[in-house]
């Protein structure tokens, strides 16, 4: 065990910086460089020898490091080093230093624009992980144990169109039905955009809603989770179903069965803790999607979290915020593949790493 | 007498039936997969005749706009008036030839890679998986989408030959140089995104066939090792591959349109599906229907490939089903 994490550990490091490179050249080495875009509207809005372009560049490409040769800057921007003394001294990514937003929110550091989004997103990314836990489970489970039957294949099919289904086009039906004709009608209705509302609202049986209230923000809530949960469900209900048939076909679930053992307790006590254990990975490989939050439900709710952060931040150009955000996806990535080898020797024990 | 033996040999030996035929035999119990190939096929036509179905043009505005669908516009018109299931039915056009050129490629560069990385082994295998590993840690739509956005920020340009481009032009109905290199574009980020599990795939059929009789029989014969994995590898291998490239199709045009919708793939005045629904999310207050065609087309089209690639995969292989 020690040996395999000392080994795991390394080459997670070696794969952290190859990232890392991977980004910073994704990212800088683009001709003309990725200020080339900036670069075009400075001379659109002035005109090509229009006041300071030339010299508004070179303070721009001078912030970011550009003018540095390329291994100086990265250095700069991954560990802070080499230190230059006409310079301001940089953190280095490794050692928690994002930088600072320059599009999105000028002047506001990456952290603390982070700090604002992540709520929303962790709010959303674990009720409509908790969600598809709680229904996919107990359906994978049913189908597995009732293999062949009717529900069986109603939840293999309801799987098929949900592993089809693109999840922007399923939250815009969700918000057209739910949200637009419910209100026309005057039935209950479910509020959509953003993560709470403006102003009071007033909504059929609980009378009006006050904006930033628990209820407000709950009512919110649903319709997101939802449309997220449809797509984990549809995977995680799969994938409890194949566990639990491999389960099944084991040699101690016959013999519980064959000392007279009622099903239902074989079922619960025998197989269902065995067949539950590949679930770890999922969890665990959930992690990177919790910070990372989910690119496309956010951004057809207008949810404010941390995947319509990356969309703006791509949009507006806004390369430090860009860096940063792909930068954390990876390590959480990385770390929760590790995370997931390492928990699942604690819950099954006879798997050994080595 | 003659005859009567005829008929008894006849009817004691089983009929000899082609190896399509018996394919065709067990994919037609399919009854989804066969709706679905019916689906695709109308959707190709679709796409094909284009031109022909409506007697509107694809991209003039019309003082008709935002009209909900009736017996002129089947399915209403834009924000700029134009017919919206002519714009659909060009964006299937686009949706397929994305799906398909990348699956090609991608298809393409995994079997290549799987195959060396079985067949040979050793550092390559090793090389090549740790490659795969590496691309599978990263998380795919925001990298996508960081890739398309630097090549269409138009820092990178590559030149593709004039025949390509011609080509690629004459299939989706564009003449545009530019929209023809944008969907390039999108169509070389997602094929090199998207073959490791291709080449997972191939390489694990290698690894299993690598070490039965006839291959140490051709080896032994002297044949090359090219001629071992095209000639008595990759035959051999093409049942999951068929089925695996089959289901990418779908899942390569829902990426695209989710590219589209999200406004860094293909770019209006070109119609995708995704695209289109990109503009209807902005109407979707005041016209929500628009919303709705576009994304079914995405919906129905991947469902379908679904359907297809799980009907062929009991056809091609009864091993291989679960």
């Amino acid at each position: 065990m020690g040996t395999y994490l000392v080994r795991r550990f390394l080459q997670l490091a070696v794969v952290i910086l190859l990232a890392t490179m991977v980004i910073y050249a994704l990212l800088n080495a683009v001709p003309g460089g990725p200020l080339s875009g900036v670069r075009q509207e400075l001379i659109n809005t002035r005109g090509a020898t229009g006041a300071n372009v030339a010299s508004d560049m070179a303070r721009l490409q001078r912030d970011f490091d550009l003018d540095l040769p390329v291994w100086q800057s990265y250095l700069r921007w991954l560990i802070g080093w080499p230190k230059l003394a006409d310079r301001p001294n940089r953190g280095g990514i490794l050692f928690g230093d994002l930088g600072d937003s320059w599009q999105v929110a000028r002047g506001q550091s990456v952290a603390s624009l982070i700090q604002s989004r992540l709520g929303n997103t962790l709010l959303l990314m674990t009720s409509a992980t908790l969600l598809s836990l709680l229904v996919a489970i107990p359906i994978g489970i049913n189908a597995a144990v009732r293999q062949y039957s009717a529900f069986d294949y109603l939840a293999t099919t309801g799987a098929f169109f949900g592993t089809a289904m693109p999840v922007f086009w399923f939250g815009m039906m969700m918000i057209m039905i739910f949200a637009y004709y419910f209100k026309q009608l005057g039935w209950f209705y479910l509020p959509t955009g953003n993560a709470v509302a403006l102003r009071p609202y007033d909504v059929p049986f609980l009378g009006t809603v006050l904006p930033e209230t628990i209820l407000d923000r709950g009512l919110h809530l649903v319709l997101p989770t939802i449309v997220l949960s449809l797509l984990y469900m549809a995977a995680w209900s799969r994938y409890t179903r194949t566990s639990m048939l491999e389960v099944l076909r084991q040699d101690y679930v016959r013999t519980a069965r064959a000392k007279g053992l009622v099903e239902r307790l074989v079922i619960s006590k025998h197989a269902l803790r065995n067949a539950l254990i590949p679930l770890v990975t999922i969890i665990a490989l959930q992690i990177p999607g919790l910070f990372g939050g989910a690119i496309l439900t956010e951004t057809v709710f207008n949810w404010p979290g941390m995947g319509r952060l990356y969309i703006s931040g791509l949009n507006a150009g806004d390369w430090p915020l860009v860096m940063s955000l792909l930068f954390i996806t990876a390590v959480l990535t990385v770390v929760s593949n590790l995370l997931a080898d390492v928990m699942y020797t604690f819950v099954d024990p006879r798997i050994r790493l080595s | 007498m003659a005859t009567y033996s005829a008929t008894a040999e006849e009817l004691l030996t089983t009929k000899q039936e082609s190896q399509l035929h018996v394919i065709w035999r067990r994919f037609r119990r399919h009854k989804m997969a066969v709706l679905g190939l019916v689906i695709i096929l109308s959707l190709i036509l679709m796409g094909a005749f284009s031109s022909y179905l409506t007697p509107y043009e694809r991209d003039e505005p019309t003082a008709d706009i935002n009209l909900s669908p009736s017996g002129l516009h089947w399915l209403g018109t834009d924000e700029l008036g134009r017919d919206m299931f002519t714009r659909i039915a060009f964006a299937a056009r686009i949706s397929l030839t994305v799906g398909f050129a990348v699956t090609f490629l991608t298809t393409l560069i995994g079997m290549t890679i799987g195959s060396v990385s079985g067949y040979f082994g050793g550092w390559v295998d090793n090389l090549a998986m740790r490659l795969v590993d590496f691309m599978l840690t990263i998380p795919s739509l925001p990298l996508l989408l960081v890739m398309s956005k630097i090549l269409s920020s138009g820092g990178f340009i590559i030149q593709f030959p004039e025949s390509v481009l011609r080509f690629f032009g004459w299939i989706m109905a564009v003449s545009d140089i530019k929209s023809i290199q944008q969907v390039l574009y999108i169509i070389l980020i997602l094929a090199l995104l998207g073959w490791t599990s291709e080449a997972r795939l191939i390489r694990g059929v290698i690894l299993s066939l690598r070490e039965q009789t006839f291959t140490e029989a051709s080896r032994a014969l002297g044949v090359s090792h090219t001629r071992i994995i095209t000639r008595h590898m990759i035959p051999n291998a093409l049942a999951p591959l068929i089925v695996a490239s089959t289901l990418s199709v779908g899942g390569v045009i829902v990426v695209e349109a989710a590219l589209s919708f999200l406004g860094f793939g293909i770019q209006p005045p070109i119609p995708t599906w995704g695209n289109l629904l990109q503009n209807a999310q902005n109407d979707l207050w005041l016209y929500p229907w628009k919303a709705l065609y576009p994304g079914l087309f995405i919906f129905l089209t991947s469902l379908s490939f679904n359907f297809l690639g799980d009907g062929l995969r009991d056809a091609l292989d009864p091993r291989l089903k679960i």
